[in-house]
């Protein structure tokens, strides 16, 4: 049965307009494999680029084992950052009603800033750790226009991989002199310690992460561009959060950042 | 000159073969001479055909560096083998142990360039065109039982070339010139090797030599290429479960579960 990739791109853009949840995609019969819900959010993006926005990156997800099992699958998803998706951290604090998201969820990451293409097949850390400009600690605002997280691969994945807003600290161009797999992650809630991880949580090194990136989208024919940021999945637990709240995530060797949630 | 073309292609069969059925054989070379290069033609024949195959090439790998190791095979220089990219296993990523024949790892340091490098470039060049250095395990597997092979043998064999797992942290070029370097292997918690860059010379004469040799081989040393600069240690057998650790220059160390 043919799924109707545009009506359930629509369904999910309506959802971001309005801030209501819609019902899971999964129960929409076909819509069992992943690369249908990859077309539905390469749907969801062009009309994105077509209302005027732009991609700035791509954000990575299901990196970690824990999430892996729950979703029954051994490979990572991906999802498209959108400038529309970014929070300026200006002094590395940003800002946003929490109004603006439906079940906002934050996570701690570390951003790759590349300042050269990535294309695959083969791409390896090698090849990321020639690429990457510099790097940063990094807050991704996770969030489902489907109803109480009830999310099977093909929802998360057709949902833009959950992505609901991202926050990067300041670059760091030494980032060189750090062991990626051994920083730690620390992630605060008003002080209050709530998320924590090492590097090595996303698939053991966020680099692994991306080189896995370069080479699934050249299975789509596309590839990483120079300039693009790369969120390279949550090194902890993601925390719920609520107005009134300032997160903040603390990467061994970089620059913190925060964000604060107001009313 | 049509004989030696026929028994290269021959060798280029049974090693295939060999590969394929995850079965050693016995020396080439004891059946028949088997010069280097005619040795050589088979390696980048083979290369070739992965490459066509969508296997694109990495780069390189060094080995025999020692005077003492070449005297041993009976070389008067190095060797130098293909490193394609479905060979290389990031951080996190397990080594496929039931892929290989006969596997055993050694560390080594690896460096990456950011230009390419040609014939006959200076010290000042090679050093310029690095763009950072890299712990690595070299997962070697030698079609020839138990590893006994002349010269030509491994040569052929695309020097014994199995895979390379990956360190996770980029190092400044300038620890390939600090001899005291060490490099140490683990597996499976237990047998350990251990060596000095000392060991293996002066690794700044070696990319300059494997710049030259990989230039003879027609392809040359490019920009993003792996060159693997041999290991100061012996090469201790993969089991096939544990781990493969591996510690260097700088505190940099690479674990990696064996699968």
């Amino acid at each position: 049965m043919e799924v109707a990739i545009d009506v359930l791109a629509g369904r999910l853009a309506e959802a971001w307009e309005t801030r209501r949840p819609i019902e899971p995609l999964h129960e929409n019969p076909g819509l069992a494999d992943v690369e249908a819900a990859y077309r539905i959010q390469q749907a969801w993006v062009a009309r994105r680029l077509e209302q005027g926005d732009a991609v700035v990156g791509r954000k990575i997800g299901l990196t970690s084992r824990a999430m892996q099992e729950q979703f029954g699958v051994n490979e990572p998803d991906y999802g498209t950052l959108l400038e529309s998706l970014h929070l300026p951290a200006p002094s590395g604090v940003a800002s946003v009603p929490v109004g603006r998201f439906i079940q906002p969820r934050a996570e701690g990451e570390i951003a790759f800033l590349l300042k050269e293409p990535l294309s695959g097949p083969g791409v390896s850390v090698a090849d990321v750790f020639r690429a990457t400009a510099a790097v940063a600690a990094a807050i991704e605002i996770v969030d489902s226009r489907i109803r109480d997280w009830r999310i099977r691969l093909v929802d998360t994945v057709a949902d833009n991989a959950s992505c609901g807003a991202f926050a990067v600290g300041p670059w760091c161009s030494r980032w060189r002199e750090l062991d990626l797999a051994l920083a730690g992650m620390t992630l605060y809630v008003n002080g209050r310690l709530a998320s924590s991880g090492t590097g090595a949580a996303a698939l053991g090194h966020p680099a692994t992460c991306v080189a896995w990136l370069a080479n699934k989208l050249a299975s789509l024919g596309q590839r990483l561009e120079a300039g693009d940021v790369v969120l390279s999945g949550s090194l902890g637990p993601a925390v719920p959060v609520a107005a009134g709240q300032l997160v903040r995530v603390e990467v061994g060797g970089l620059a913190p950042v925060a964000v604060q949630f107001t009313a | 000159m049509t004989q030696a073309l026929m028994d290269a292609a021959a060798i280029q069969t049974a090693i295939a073969r060999c590969r394929a059925a995850r079965t050693p054989r016995g020396s080439f070379a004891a059946e028949a001479p088997l010069p280097l290069d005619t040795a050589y033609g088979v390696q980048v024949a083979m290369a070739r055909e992965r490459e066509v195959q969508g296997d694109a090439i990495a780069g390189y790998k060094l080995g025999l560096l020692s005077p003492s190791k070449q005297r041993q095979m009976g070389v008067s220089e190095p060797i130098i083998g293909h490193l394609h990219r479905s060979m290389l296993i990031n951080p996190g990523e397990g080594v496929p142990a039931g892929r290989f024949i006969q596997p055993r790892v050694e560390p080594e340091l690896a460096v990456v360039f950011a230009r390419d490098v040609g014939a006959g470039a200076r010290r000042g060049q090679v050093l310029a065109a690095i763009d950072f250095a890299l712990l690595t395990v070299d997962v070697l597997d030698s079609i020839y039982a138990g590893y006994r092979f002349t010269a030509g043998d491994v040569v052929a064999d695309n020097a014994s070339g199995g895979a390379v797992i990956l360190g996770g942290r980029p190092l400044p070029p300038d620890v390939l010139l600090d001899g005291s370097h060490r490099l140490r292997l683990t597996v499976d918690g237990q047998a350990w090797q251990e060596g000095a860059l000392a060991d293996l010379g002066d690794p700044v004469a070696w990319v300059i030599w494997a710049a030259d040799k990989a230039v003879s081989l027609g392809r040359g040393l490019r920009r993003g290429d792996l060159l693997l600069l041999g290991a100061p240690c012996a090469a201790v057998a993969l089991p096939t479960a544990g781990a493969v650790v591996a510690e260097g220059p700088l505190g940099a160390s690479l674990v990696a579960p064996i699968q």
